[in-house]
């Protein structure tokens, strides 16, 4: 019986030096989860009202990836969109939003805080346990837009095939099941 | 005759609502042009609470709210790149075991401050989940939450990460060579 192996840098190519994948079984797990996931987002979508028609988007929007035409019309239409949001939060603001924000700065410190030092410790984590060096580990956990830190990453000579991932994953977690679980907490 | 019905109409509502408008777009362009983390949401953010301070407060109708949000939706899902799914396998141990543990930790410290400072849970979990503003907003914005508190809570975020990343990554870099 002939076995063939894939040379040891082309299946690795992505990992950085010493990152450890999940096995096999973990990974049909994770698909499993992923179904699941998707499955409960259907259904929020058919319940939820807003909610669902935010994550019906960045379905719809997923599924149309690649059409150029859609993509220019969505970015136009974005940029109203973001005035429109702007335009929203903004309209809310009065004395006494202004005061209860103000009444409210040791939450919103504490807030800032729980997330910057959660980034950190899993950064620690990544650099730990995972082998990743300190800089990408602190790029790949900093909870800022994707763009923003993959330019930072690529200004500060960071290995992107490790950051990307990372950040990927929150963005597709967040985008997916964020909806869903806030939805059911409402 | 209906020109005269018409005047206090455009003086009460027409008027006011165009200068909100106009407030909120060039607030928007401005902040896009100074680069400000946030740029058009941002800006028009600021323009029109203040504007709003002044006496101006004009909400958008519900319908234009709730199309924007889809776009916002839309325009996220356009966003992810082709493949990126597939690539999520890369370091897969590292992402599910960064991002979860990052997930699980902010949503237990919204538990704990939530009750205690009065915010409801919907809001306090939104302040800490480390999202995209805009993706941020229009979620608030979606579920009735505090959504001046979350959002002011994200763009200090912004800008403190956007700030201070580079910095601290430039410092690790000094401290490895």
């Amino acid at each position: 019986m002939i076995v063939r192996r894939r040379p040891e840098s082309s299946a690795r190519w992505w990992r950085p030096e010493g990152a450890r994948a999940f096995p096999p079984d973990l990974r049909t797990a994770g698909a499993f989860v992923w179904f699941l996931g998707m499955l409960g987002a259907l259904a929020i979508v058919l319940t939820a009202g807003i909610p669902g028609i935010i994550l019906l988007a960045i379905l719809v929007g997923l599924a149309l990836r690649g059409r150029r035409l859609v993509e220019a019309e969505v970015r136009r239409a974005s940029a109203v969109a973001l005035v429109v949001l702007g335009w929203s939060i903004g309209g809310r603001f009065d004395r006494d939003v202004l005061a209860s924000l103000a009444a409210r700065s040791p939450e919103i410190g504490l807030a800032l805080f729980a997330v910057l030092a959660t980034a950190a410790l899993m950064a620690f984590g990544l650099w730990r346990w995972f082998g990743f060096n300190a800089r990408s580990a602190f790029v790949a956990t900093a909870p800022g837009g994707l763009p923003e830190l993959a330019s930072v990453a690529e200004i500060g000579d960071i290995d992107l095939t490790s950051v990307l991932p990372v950040q990927m994953t929150r963005v597709v977690i967040l985008l997916v099941l964020l909806p869903t679980a806030l939805a059911l907490l409402t | 005759m209906n020109g005269a019905h018409l005047l206090p109409w455009v003086s009460e509502h027409l008027l006011p609502t165009l200068i909100v408008v106009i407030v909120a777009v060039l607030g928007g362009a401005i902040a896009k042009r100074l680069r400000i983390p946030g740029g058009l949401l941002t800006g028009s953010l600021i323009a029109t609470g203040i504007a709003s301070y002044l006496g101006y407060r004009i909400d958008p109708p519900a319908l234009l709210r709730t199309a924007a949000i889809a776009v916002v939706g839309l325009r996220l899902g356009l966003g992810i790149p082709r493949g990126a799914i597939r690539s999520l396998r890369r370091a897969l141990a590292a992402s599910a075991t960064a991002n979860l543990g990052m997930l699980a930790a902010v949503v237990v410290f919204a538990l704990i401050i939530a009750p205690r400072s009065g915010i409801d849970l919907v809001t306090a979990v939104l302040m800490t989940i480390p999202g995209g503003v805009s993706f941020i907003a229009a979620l608030a914005i979606a579920l009735d939450a505090e959504a001046p508190l979350v959002v002011v809570t994200h763009l200090i975020r912004m800008v403190v990460v956007v700030t201070a990343v580079p910095l601290i990554a430039a410092r690790l870099s000094v401290r490895e060579s």
